[in-house]
């Protein structure tokens, strides 16, 4: 009896202010690590790239086209691509084509821009 | 006896845990660090290779159809943000063109052999100059194509014991040929003119000795071109020659079988590929040039004879080249004649079995004895046989322009059109 009262003298427990300093830093680093994985989650650039990878798709389409025009596209998710197409600068027989791509908002996810020749035979 | 403290203090528990929580989201913000640069460097790449191909287009579009010199950087786009570099030099009678586009540190490039386009309504099987004389058929001849004929037009002939085995001896449109052949590109003739040894000798000094050179030489179309020369002969034999190299030679070039040898340019007054050599080539020779039997000269390769004899020279030796049996060349075959005196004209001889796929242009006399798979240009035809010489014959030759690849791009030398194509990547 002399003895378990002893050692139970030695015998300590967590106090309540350890335990919510505890719940506090869990809380604290759990709470930054989600944030900063949900941030990066949500600025991920993949769609970007699969958005990009669908232009050159569009884009590879449109220039097989014997006189390519001003358009706009349907997408998946409600996503949009406006083609314009205009006479480039830089020399005589190529086209500028632009093919960008909108959300359901009007906000553009990307923009893909390449140079295609006129397909008609040219003769001098 | 004290017994051990028992620890039971939920905070070192908790940092414990924390510890590891925060290590393996770590972990993972480390992972999706590494994607999100693997993304970024996908669209670079993606946009990379966009602005390349775009330097491609523009390097095959009219403006660029005969520009040629340093490298010149565009903007492609005004913004700054699309730079690409493009460059043309001449390569023989084609043109190399190199692209390269580039963002921070990463550069994507390319290199191709350029040709031109060939206009497909002024494409023809054969153009033989009005000579005021008919062109003779006789065997199994087949003309098949648009041909452009002088008035007197074609007949059939009974010679060397075989009469014409067709009833007709064209099988295509006929049109009237003109006086003169289609002018070739007198410009790229006096270029390649600037090849020939004594030229060189005179304006270039960074030619390396042949003699120098080890059994193995590769150069890349990146760099500028090797330039190889020799007072004395060369002869090509268990050598291996790749790239952008120009070998000439003062007197002669001899190519043997076991050469390896891949868009390299040979220049020298006799040059002679021996018996059963496979390889791609241009060759232009002034006096000789000598093609052995069951030779195979990849697409695209050149065979050219440029005469320089001087206009009133006294005649020494008619320029000849030789194309032996059974041997196939896929690309361009030409003569081009120093002076506008018909006698004594250059002759390009084609042996039975031998086969041109691509083009001809004789600038003289056209001995065609094999196929011709694609067009034909002559001033006359000639026919050699052991017992006769006629003249303006035909007997057992195959001129067929529908054999020709739908694929195939002639050079600035013949078709002089704008619109260039892509005849080989080589990087």
């Amino acid at each position: 009896m002399a003895t378990l009262k002893k050692r139970k003298q030695y015998i300590k427990g967590s106090t309540l202010i350890e335990v919510v300093v505890a719940l506090v830093i869990i809380m604290v680093v759990f709470g930054i690590a989600t944030l900063t994985y949900v941030h990066l989650v949500n600025s991920n650039n993949t769609p970007a790239l699969k958005i990009q990878q669908e232009l050159a798709a569009l884009a590879a389409a449109t220039a097989a086209q014997p006189s390519p025009a001003n358009q706009v596209y349907s997408l998946e998710n409600d996503i949009s691509v406006a083609q314009r197409v205009q006479t480039y600068a830089g020399g005589e027989g190529l086209l500028l084509l632009e093919l960008e791509a909108f959300d359901r908002n009007e906000k553009s996810l990307g923009i893909y821009r390449s140079i295609i020749p006129i397909e008609a035979y040219e003769e001098n | 006896m004290r017994q051990p403290k028992l620890k039971a203090g939920a905070l070192l528990s908790v940092l414990g845990i924390a510890l590891i929580i925060a290590l393996l989201l770590g972990a993972m913000l480390l992972l999706l660090y590494y994607n999100r640069k693997d993304n970024t460097q996908a669209l670079r790449a993606l946009k990379l290779e966009r602005n390349l191909q775009s330097a491609t287009t523009l390097l095959l579009s009219k403006p660029y159809s005969a520009t040629t010199g340093p490298a010149e950087t565009l903007d492609l786009y005004h913004e700054g943000t699309d730079s690409v570099q493009l460059q043309q030099y001449p390569w023989g009678i084609y043109e190399i063109a190199l692209a390269s586009a580039f963002e921070n540190s990463d550069t994507l490039r390319k290199a191709f052999i350029k040709g031109r386009q060939i206009n497909p309504a002024k494409a023809y099987v054969l153009y033989l100059k009005d000579d005021d004389r008919p062109l003779s058929v006789s065997g199994s001849t087949l003309i098949r194509g648009t041909a452009y004929l002088p008035p007197a037009g074609t007949r059939k002939a009974y010679i060397e014991d075989k009469a014409y085995q067709s009833d007709s001896t064209i099988f295509g449109p006929s049109k009237e040929s003109e006086k003169s052949l289609p002018a070739v590109n007198a410009g790229l003739i006096a270029q390649l003119k600037q090849l020939a040894f004594d030229s060189l000798a005179s304006h270039m000094t960074t030619a390396i000795p042949f003699e120098t050179i080890q059994d193995s030489l590769s150069r890349s179309f990146f760099q500028e071109p090797l330039l190889i020369s020799s007072s004395d002969s060369i002869s090509l034999e268990n050598m291996t020659l790749k790239g952008a190299i120009i070998l000439v030679s003062k007197k002669a070039i001899n190519v043997a079988s076991s050469a390896n040898i891949e868009q390299v340019i040979l220049v020298a007054p006799s040059i002679h590929i021996a018996d059963d050599f496979s390889g791609n080539l241009q060759a232009f020779a002034q006096d000789s040039l000598r093609v052995g039997q069951d030779c195979i000269l990849s697409y695209p390769s050149v065979l050219g004879l440029l005469e320089t004899r001087a206009e009133n020279a006294v005649q020494e030796f008619t320029p000849e080249m030789n194309i032996g049996k059974n041997s196939t060349i896929h690309g361009i075959v030409f003569s081009a004649a120093a002076r506008t005196n018909t006698d004594f004209m250059n002759r390009i001889s084609l042996q039975p079995g031998s086969l041109i796929k691509g083009e001809v242009y004789a600038d003289g006399l056209l001995e065609a004895k094999g196929s011709i798979h694609g067009s034909t240009a002559c001033q006359r035809f000639m026919l050699r046989t052991p017992s006769s010489l006629y003249d303006n014959f035909l007997l057992d030759a195959q001129l067929d322009y529908s054999e020709r690849s739908r694929y195939y791009l002639g050079s600035a030398l013949l078709q002089v059109t704008s619109k260039g194509g892509v005849i080989k990547w080589l990087h």
